[in-house]
């Protein structure tokens, strides 16, 4: 029988730990996901925190889930390679049960700044997701996955995403999270059943799904609906509750299902009390279903023998798409210079295919550009 | 039956010692006094040279 870990995303944030202890307390959840990478700002961890992690590395239910690799940079940077550095020491240090990022590249002028966008689905922009990925593996020495974006351009791109998400993680044995509440984004937002999209994903390769909840964008979709984003300001809709009980059986390997939101959004008791009866509830819908799944083959997902290339892979042209786009979205005024200013870049008639860019997807692009240029302060 | 079998396999419980200083933490000292350089933690440890702990950006930058 397959155990299947209800877990929160747990990082050093005051609300956060405020809304979780209760559920700590109560032995309610059975790993926690860190973000290892957020930690930057600070010259040490407080000791207590590390216990607390430690606790779950230990008992092998810590999850790492990165935030600024930033994947699918053209170019390699520094900030990458002290990433590198910093998660192969942290895995010295914990069991990470498994590594995982966010698809797409990070906007914004520094390593730190910006949020992830998504790239051209292309064998060259595939070739560079997997070198960077097995960079990773190497670090970590521990099953790597990937999660799919809640952001798309365009339903043509929607429709490629789960095909090359799976090219992606076949160069490191890897494994897909399946974030429900990216998905339901991409339900409201392009008008798909969401039988339909879990259709385009392997899911016999997702080993974590993610909920959350999200935000309505004041920008609208030609339905007239305003645009859904993944904000992780709010609780967790019902229809991601429905899309997890119709997502479980589908998944046979998978192993957590995590429960993410803001520290920002859990500053109230009220909002404290709806994360806890989020969780109760997703637990009761993963041990309901749970019973079903198979045993889980133990190198199901288990590192490739042999390093990555000793030099990384680079794409100029990419970057210089890359930093015009980013500039653009975090720029542009209104939707109609957007245009005209990807119209007059690199980016055009070319495999970014901004001509195909729904319009209100751009906008929101620019929202989300806008709002992380400056990192999160 | 299966219920309880499963709930006592997946059990993830945490040492009191440590539920305690993250209680204390949280609660007490509040993460933004437990963060500037002459802060101490709940043990009396040093805890961060920086001047504020949270928020966690983490996931939901879309």
């Amino acid at each position: 029988m397959a155990e299947i870990y209800s877990s929160i995303a747990c990082n050093l944030d005051t609300h956060i730990l405020q809304a979780a202890l209760p559920l700590f307390e109560q032995e309610k959840v059975e790993a926690i996901e860190w973000s290892f990478d957020t930690l930057y700002k600070f010259g040490e961890i407080p000791t207590w925190f590390t216990d607390l992690v430690s606790e779950f590395s230990s008992h092998h239910r810590l999850i790492g889930h990165g935030v600024y690799f930033s994947l699918f940079s053209g170019k390699w940077s520094p900030g990458q390679e002290e990433w590198l550095a910093r998660l192969k020491k942290l895995s010295a240090e914990f069991n990470f049960e498994h590594i995982t990022e966010h698809f797409g590249f990070m906007t914004g002028e520094d390593f730190h700044k910006g949020a992830p966008i998504s790239i051209p689905l292309t064998p060259a922009t595939l070739a560079l997701g997997k070198d960077r990925l097995q960079r990773i593996q190497d670090a970590c020495q521990c099953p790597v996955g990937l999660e799919n974006l809640a952001f798309s351009y365009s339903i043509e791109e929607v429709s490629k995403h789960g095909t090359f998400l799976d090219q992606l993680v076949e160069a490191v044995n890897g494994f897909i999270i399946l974030d429900l509440h990216n998905i339901y984004c991409q339900v409201h937002n392009f008008g798909i059943d969401f039988a339909d999209i879990l259709r385009l994903y392997p899911l016999n390769k997702v080993r974590e799904i993610h909920i959350s909840g999200g935000s309505w964008d004041d920008t609208l979709t030609p339905a007239r609906k305003p645009v859904r984003r993944d904000t992780h300001d709010e609780s967790v809709p019902e229809a991601v509750f429905e899309f997890l009980a119709k997502a479980i059986p589908q998944c046979p390997n998978l192993k957590f299902v995590v429960l993410e939101q803001m520290g920002t959004a859990l500053e109230t008791q009220a909002s404290q009390v709806a994360f806890q009866s989020d969780f109760l509830r997703m637990d009761s819908i993963v041990k309901s279903l749970a019973r079903k799944s198979l045993p889980i083959p133990a190198h199901l997902f288990a590192p490739l023998a042999g390093p990555a290339h000793p030099v990384p892979l680079e794409d100029p042209d990419l970057y210089k798409q890359q930093m015009q786009l980013s500039h653009i979205l975090e720029t542009a005024a209104n939707v109609s210079e957007a245009h005209a200013m990807l119209r007059a870049s690199d980016l055009r008639n070319n495999a970014w295919e901004v001509e195909n860019w729904a319009p209100y997807m751009l906008e929101t692009a620019m929202a989300i550009a806008q709002k992380w240029k400056n990192g999160f302060v | 039956m299966y219920s309880l079998i499963h709930l006592n396999r997946s059990l993830m419980r945490i040492s009191k010692s440590v539920l305690q200083a993250v209680a204390v933490a949280v609660t007490v000292t509040a993460l933004a006094t437990a963060c500037t350089d002459s802060a101490v933690g709940p043990n009396g440890e040093k805890t961060t040279k920086n001047k504020t702990v949270d928020p966690c950006p983490a996931c939901g930058m879309g």
